[in-house]
Order: structure tokens, then C-alpha cells, then sequence
């Protein structure tokens, strides 16, 4: 407290925080608040990173308004029962907007998003990225619903507009970095819902079609990667249309004093998507003699259908007891093709005209069951534990000309146990011990004609102490250790954790949390060495990654007066091991009542990211200062 | 792994008639009980505590959505843990009562996750609710939810259809390589190095794919410039 009030001086001499005044307007009751706010930001280092990690930019600030207005107490508006318009975020990378408003007989919700996102190049990731995206939705539902129904329909809207860099692949060797890629789509659609009673259930159903619009476009002039002196480009322009469909319904119904519950539910899925496009490429192949140029038209096609039904019940025999069990029912059918036009002129010379068609074919036949337990063997222990058991009848065929590639026809099973024992140690300690044990198939990464699954086992064991002492206190000290294995492909991934977390607000006035955690992570996974010399020979080796990642994080507010309530947190990582970077960051809020419906504020915020060797072009210092008034129209 | 090419056909047969024998149990304990308590008014205690019964008389959805989910936001942590409904009344017809409890006052590891380094931004977009249903649901509601919906309901550029998708992890969807609350590691993923998130599958490479340090074929991303989707390369090169 006495280092807050010296660093403030002292509290404001009213506190209190009065609601906007009413203004009349005609027969309107009006009220209005807007908070406006300058933020002023220093980046030394990579403005890239900063960029992408904080996104925050040098600016005035609409922080946030809202607007609300009702009829005067007595009287009718032919227009609204009620409006309210509010936003937030103005001049900030994302900015958000509702409308809240009622009349004649009908509620409508609004809601209008964007946000501005950058993505940097870094050292495992060359590509950077910067983006634009506008969601908006309209709802309408009545406003009094009656006989227990509720009903809406949504219209949606969003639209995204991306410039990146990317990289071309000439060949299987050779690519050109830093090729600028534009995409933009668009998307409508409209969704609806009913929910209401039947038959004694709860009953929902959704339903809905949206409508894709996109377009890329990427093109460059560059040197040749076969040879600088030579030129590689590339104009590659296309377009994509698709639809998709969803419904779904879910009922759900509890059976009074007998203890038993249950719902089920069916979705299904239906979209595709249609892209075509064209390519035209000029370079050389191995020599700077080897010129070519080449007209590619490109027609690719998707087609994705799912269906699931699942139906789950659980019954509490007696108050100690319960049992639950689901069956899940899932197709999904994913078909692709792509048919490539090839016109190919090599050294001046036209080749003949070459049609290629490519095809992929991903189904999906999966039964699921669930079946789980919740006892109180006593009275401070509850056990809960589950298994499942499915098959799945998989498909998969990779074609190049009629000709298959890759094929896997095989039913796989998955198994899995998971069980926790949650036990009170006391009125104010909560133990909670939890293990978990799975059998999924994964792939032969080397796909080939007639591949298999493998078996991944993964295990996983837990154990969180946490602390409830009152109202406003917690705590947390968890360990886990999570592992999974494919003896077959000898891989081996372990991630070894332990956090402790506590918060506490021992009075109105005071607030803190801190937390700590440390991360172990071992992964090693079998793969090749190619010697060149003397002549190119493949060895079998492995690869081998390993670290450790410490966090320690903090806040704190202290309510200096009512209104006035300034709050510090920060954070700090040090990694080492096979990524080794270091980041701290600081901020300091400083709000303040300054009467007569005036409050304001400051916002500090620091960062140090030092990327080490691991990501050393990333490394940077950054400040933010904002500051902020707020008033009561 | 088991296969049911061969002998398999067997294995095939008894598995289906011991599915059937389940749901037809099922289906009998289903309709025994419906015949036993259909009356209306016995829905009204939903199992939950007799002080939040009284919510349930109004708040029906909220009421069942509490009753399907199992843990924690069940019976044990009812409607007047986060509701203050006695300073509310009458409830504002625009939103929820006045809560006296948040996310925050019991999720302090949640809490601990979003002051990371790196995460989530919470702001006007996005809040807890945005991606948890705040009452609960089954759980295989609030799987889908969580798994499929929530990251992509924003990242729709993420969501496709693609033509060629990159198979994550069927269960886990995008938390194979990312940690959506926070994370020590740029880009929310779970891992520092990207590869290590490619090798967590992808670990026997195709022969050109050489992992000497400094290699090219060390930096997946290079070339896989697509790693959500592809419309146009089955490999997601472009």
C-alpha cells in the first residue's frame, strides 16, 4: 500500500464511480460513456517479433463506448424497447462492436469484429505473414419466447485478406524464398436453431449453409536457384468456391427422482470446395541452356461428408454410485482430386500437352463406446473411472494416374483406461490423482502400396494438490508426466511438468497470484543419414531433442480507494536445452476515479525477448505506454 | 495392432453382437426407466441442490446443461457459487445475474497458464466462455466444442474445407502442436523447435529428407509452407 501511494500520491478525494447520467432526449432516456486513450510504443530489436508476439501499434484509441438508450418511464417508442450500441478497441489490432436492441416483439443481437494479426519470419519458419479479418453476425429471436421454445436465426459474414512470403519449390532440390503470396476469402452464411420441450425432453436443433469465396494469387521474378544467372518466375493465380452444410439435433432429458439422465444427438456434415487455377513458370531445369516455360491449369476438387450419432446415459443408483456409458457412432468421407494441364515449351521446343490427374481418398468408419463409473468409496474420496474401446474401418488411397501410390484398407482399434481418484484431505485440501493409458493407431510415415498402422501407447499420470482455504483463495501444485511410444518406429516422446499456482484475495482490497511450473521435454525418433562420399549411401540414425522451460509468473492490485485500484504482473521464461531463449515481461495498471463521472488511467507495459542462438534475429526490447480517460456523457 | 484381414472376420462378427447386446441393454434400462418417472414436476429438482432447484424452475437449459455434465461444474459447484441471485433480483433481462465468482476464483492453474509469456489475448473478442461452456454439457459436447469449434470458429482460415487437410490427431485437433491458453514458446506451440512438433509423427522421412544440422531439410516449414491445408499439393507444399 505505502509503495503504491508513493508512487501515486495520494488517492483521489471521491473514489466512488457514479452511473452515466440520463439524458431526455424527445421521449428517449439516453446514456452515454466513451473512453478514449494514446498508447506509445518503442521496440529496439526485431519489430517483426514484437510485432507478432504483442501486436500492439502506436495509436489513438477508441478503448471502448457505449450508447444505451430506452423509452421514458410511461412512455411507447414506436422503435425500440431498447438499444444499446457499445464497442471496444478502436485502434487497436482487434476491435469489437455489439448491437443489443428490442422492439416489436423481436430481439436482435449484432456483432462486429476485426482483427489485424502479423506473423514473422523466424529462424525454423522463413515465412511471415500479415492478415486482416472481419467477422460479423446478426441474430433475431422472438423477444418474449413462449411455451418454454426459444428460437433464432443467425446471419454471418466474415472475410480475411492475407499478403505473406512464401517459398516455391522448383524442384525437388531447389526453391525460391521470399515469394509474396496474396489470399483473400469470403464467407456467408445464415444458421438457425429451435430448442425447445418434447416429449418431456429437452430438445435442440441447429442447422445452417455457408458460402466460401476465395482467391490466391502469388507471383515473383527471381534468380534462378539452379543457377543465379538465370531467371526463375512464376504467375500463379486461382480461385475457389464452396459450401457447406451442417445439422445437428441433441436431446436431453433427466428422469426426476430416478436418478437417471440422458441425451443423444446427431450431426452431420456435408461441404465441398472447387479451386481452379492457373500457373505460368519460365527458368531452366539442370543447365542455363535447359530453358523452359510452362502453362499448368490446375482443377482441384474436395468433398467432405460426416456423420455422427452418439447416445449417452447415466444413472445414479444411489448417492454414492453412478454409471454412464456412450455410444458413438462416426463417418467421415473425404474425397480429393486435382487434374494438372500441363503445356510444357523446353529450349524453344513445344512438348506435347500432358494431362495428369492425381486423386486421394480418406474414409472413416468409427464405433466408440464409453463406459465410465463414479463411486465415493468414502466419504472423502471420489473415484471415477473410464474405458473406451472402438473400431475403425479406415480407407486410404493416394493415386497418381490411375495408378495407386499408397493404400491402406485396414480396421485398428483404439483402447483407452483413464481414471482419477479426487480426495479430500482436509476442509480446505483437494487431492486429485489422475492416470491415463491409450492404444491408438498412428501411421508408417514411409507410406507406400499396402502400409499399416502401428500402435502409439501413450500413458499419462498426474497428481494436483489444490488448496480451497475461503472464498477468494486458491491454490495449485500439480505434477504430470506424459509419454508416448511407437516401439515399431522407434519413437519416443516424454514431457515430465510441475506447476504451482496460487491466488489470493484476502481482502476486498488486496489481490495476488503466483505461479511457477517447469517443463522437461525428451523426444528421439529414428531416421536417416546420407554420405556422399564416396558414393551416396543411407544410414540409419536419430534424432534427439531435449530441454527444459521455466516459468514464473505474478500479479498483484491493491484497491488504493473505490475506483482506484492500480495492479503490477509479471512474467519470466528461461528455456534451455535444444531451444534456448530467454523473455520477461512487466506491466503496470494504474487506474483512477477522478470524479464527477471522470476516471482515467496508465498503462505501462515492458518486454525482453532474447532469442539466444535458438532464434537470434528475433531477439528485442519493447515499451508500451498508454493513457486513457473515460467519461460519462 | 489387430487386423481383421484373414481371421479377422471372426473377431468382427463377435464384436458386433457384443455391441448389440450393449445398446439393447441399454435400450431396456432406457425404456424401463422412462416407464418409471415421467411426471413433470419430478424434472424440476434435476438432481441439483435444493437451493439451486430454485433456479432450475426458470432456468430450465441452464438447469440440464448442469445435470449432463459430470465434473466439476456439477452439483458440488452449483448456480449460487458464481450467482448472486438475492442482489439481482429482479434479474436484469440482458444478461446473467451478478456474479460474486469467476473463472479465475477457482481456476488459478488456468489463470497461471494465461500470464505465459505468450498467450491468448482475453479481450472484447474473447473470453473463457467463448470457447467453455460456462454450465457445463455432456462431454462429448463439450469435446467437439472445445476440440473443433472453438479454435477454428475464429481461425476460420484454418478451418478450410481443404482439399488435402493435414491430419492432426483426431481427439486432440489443433492441441497437437499448439497450447491454447499460453505457452513459454512463440506461436502458442508446445514445443519451442517446430520440428519437434513434425517428428511427434512424422519421424521415418523420406530419404531425401537428410537431418544433418544446418540442413535444409532440418526446417520443415520451408517447404511445408501449408501446414493447416492445402487446396492445390497433397504434400501441403503450396
Amino acid at each position: 500500500m505505502l509503495f503504491f501511494e508513493c508512487l501515486l500520491g495520494a488517492p483521489p478525494p471521491d473514489g466512488t464511480e457514479p452511473s452515466p447520467p440520463t439524458h431526455e432526449v424527445g421521449s428517449v432516456d439516453v446514456q452515454a460513456e466513451v473512453e478514449v486513450g494514446w498508447r506509445l510504443v518503442s521496440v529496439h530489436g526485431s519489430e517483426a517479433a514484437f510485432d507478432e508476439d504483442q501486436n500492439l501499434d502506436s495509436s489513438l484509441l477508441l478503448r471502448a463506448f457505449t450508447l444505451r438508450a430506452t423509452p421514458h418511464e410511461g412512455e411507447a417508442s414506436p422503435a425500440f424497447d431498447r438499444f444499446e450500441l457499445s464497442g471496444a478497441g478502436v485502434g487497436d489490432p482487434w476491435s469489437s462492436f455489439r448491437l443489443d436492441t428490442q422492439g416489436s416483439g423481436v430481439h436482435a443481437l449484432g456483432r462486429w469484429d476485426e482483427s489485424r494479426f502479423t506473423v514473422s519470419g523466424n529462424e525454423s519458419d522463413l515465412h511471415s505473414f500479415d492478415f486482416d479479418r472481419q467477422r460479423g453476425s446478426l441474430r433475431f429471436e422472438p423477444a418474449d419466447p413462449r411455451g418454454g421454445w426459444r428460437t433464432g436465426i443467425d446471419l454471418e459474414y466474415g472475410h480475411r485478406d492475407g499478403f505473406g512470403v512464401s517459398t516455391h519449390d522448383v524442384d525437388i532440390l531447389h526453391f525460391v524464398s521470399g515469394v509474396p503470396v496474396k489470399l483473400d476469402e469470403e464467407t456467408k452464411g445464415v444458421h438457425g436453431d429451435l430448442a425447445g420441450p418434447i416429449a418431456g425432453f429437452d430438445a435442440r436443433f441447429d442447422a445452417g449453409i455457408e458460402d466460401l469465396d476465395a482467391n490466391q494469387r502469388r507471383a515473383f521474378t527471381a534468380p534462378s536457384p539452379v543457377d543465379p544467372m538465370a531467371t526463375q518466375t512464376e504467375d500463379f493465380g486461382a480461385k475457389g468456391r464452396g459450401t457447406s452444410a451442417v445439422a445437428s439435433t441433441r436431446w436431453r432429458r433427466a428422469f426426476g427422482t430416478s436418478g437417471l439422465s440422458t441425451d443423444f444427438g446427431i450431426d452431420w456434415q456435408r461441404a465441398h470446395v472447387d479451386w481452379n487455377g492457373t500457373d505460368r513458370e519460365s527458368g531452366i531445369f539442370f543447365t542455363i541452356d535447359d530453358t523452359f516455360e510452362r502453362l499448368t491449369r490446375e482443377d482441384t476438387r474436395g468433398r467432405e461428408r460426416s456423420f455422427e450419432a452418439d447416445w449417452g446415459w447415466r444413472w445414479q443408483l444411489a448417492r454414492e454410485f453412478a454409471l454412464r456409458t456412450r455410444f458413438t457412432r462416426t463417418d467421415e468421407v473425404e474425397h480429393a482430386s486435382v487434374a494438372h494441364d500441363i503445356f510444357l515449351t523446353e529450349m524453344d521446343v513445344p512438348l506435347p500437352e500432358q494431362l495428369l490427374h492425381e486423386g486421394s481418398i480418406d474414409e472413416s468408419r468409427l464405433g466408440l463406446v464409453e463406459a465410465g463409473l463414479e463411486a465415493t468409496p468414502l466419504p472423502w474420496a471420489e473415484l471415477d473411472v473410464s474405458v473406451e474401446y472402438a473400431r475403425e474401418r479406415a480407407l486410404i488411397q493416394r493415386t497418381f494416374e490411375d495408378q495407386v501410390l499408397e493404400s491402406l484398407h485396414q480396421t485398428v482399434e483404439h483402447r483407452g483406461v483413464e481414471g482419477s481418484l479426487d480426495c479430500e484431505l482436509g476442509r480446505d485440501f483437494d487431492l486429485v490423482l489422475a492416470s491415463g493409458y491409450r492404444i491408438a493407431p498412428t501411421n508408417t510415415p514411409v507410406t507406400s502400396l499396402n502400409f499399416t498402422f502401428e500402435d502409439e501407447r501413450g500413458t499419462s499420470e498426474s497428481a494436483q494438490l489444490r488448496w480451497r482455504p475461503a472464498p477468494g483463495w486458491s491454490g495449485s501444485l500439480g505434477a504430470r508426466h506424459r509419454e508416448n511410444v511407437v516401439h515399431e518406429l522407434g519413437r519416443r516422446a516424454s514431457t515430465d511438468s510441475a506447476t504451482l499456482a496460487l491466488a489470493a484475495s484476502p481482502s476486498e482490497e488486496w489481490s495476488a497470484a503466483v505461479s511457477g511450473s517447469l517443463r522437461h521435454y525428451d523426444l528421439s525418433a529414428d531416421t536417416i543419414m546420407i554420405v556422399l562420399d564416396p558414393f551416396p549411401t543411407v544410414f540409419p540414425t536419430q534424432v534427439d531433442f531435449s530441454g527444459t522451460e521455466a516459468v514464473v509468473t505474478g500479479s498483484c492490485s491493491y484497491q488504493v480507494a473505490p475506483g482506484f485500484r492500480p495492479a503490477a504482473s509479471a512474467s519470466v521464461v528461461t528455456s534451455r536445452g535444444d531451444a534456448t531463449f530467454d523473455f520477461e515481461s512487466l506491466a503496470l495498471d494504474v487506474p483512477a476515479s477522478l470524479g464527477r463521472g471522470w476516471s482515467g488511467g496508465v498503462e505501462l507495459r515492458f518486454w525482453h525477448f532474447d532469442g539466444g542462438k535458438f532464434e537470434a534475429n528475433a531477439s528485442y526490447d519493447a515499451l508500451a505506454a498508454t493513457v486513457y480517460v473515460k467519461v460519462a456523457l | 495392432m489387430a487386423c481383421d484381414r484373414g481371421d479377422g472376420q471372426k473377431k468382427t462378427s463377435t464384436h458386433a453382437w457384443r455391441v448389440r447386446g450393449l445398446v439393447a441393454s441399454s435400450a431396456l434400462l432406457l425404456a424401463a426407466a422412462c416407464t418409471w418417472n415421467t411426471d413433470p414436476a419430478a424434472r424440476e429438482s434435476w438432481g441439483l441442490s435444493p437451493a439451486d432447484q430454485a433456479c432450475a424452475t426458470c432456468h430450465e437449459p441452464q438447469a440440464s446443461e448442469l445435470t449432463a455434465a459430470r465434473r466439476p461444474h456439477d452439483r458440488a459447484i452449483g448456480c449460487t457459487s458464481c450467482h448472486a441471485p438475492h442482489e439481482a433480483l429482479p434479474h436484469d433481462e440482458r444478461g446473467p445475474s451478478k456474479l460474486v465468482a469467476n473463472c479465475e476464483s477457482c481456476h488459478a492453474e488456468a489463470v497461471a497458464e494465461f500470464r505465459q509469456p505468450f498467450r491468448h489475448p482475453l479481450n472484447a473478442q474473447v473470453a473463457c466462455t467463448s470457447c467453455h461452456p460456462p454450465h457445463g454439457g455432456s462431454p462429448s459436447e463439450l469435446r467437439e466444442q472445445v476440440r473443433r469449434e472453438s479454435c477454428v470458429g475464429c481461425h476460420s482460415d484454418k478451418r478450410g474445407p481443404f482439399v488435402f487437410d493435414h491430419e492432426a490427431d483426431r481427439l486432440r485437433r489443433c492441441g497437437s502442436c499448439h497450447e491454447p491458453h499460453g505457452s513459454p514458446n512463440r506461436r502458442l506451440l508446445t514445443y519451442a523447435e517446430p520440428r519437434l512438433m513434425c517428428f511427434s509423427c512424422h519421424d521415418n522421412l523420406e530419404a531425401t529428407h537428410v537431418q544433418i544440422p544446418g540442413g535444409t531439410f532440418t526446417k520443415c516449414l520451408s517447404c511445408h509452407t501449408e501446414i493447416h491445408g492445402s487446396n492445390f499439393d497433397s504434400k501441403l507444399l503450396r
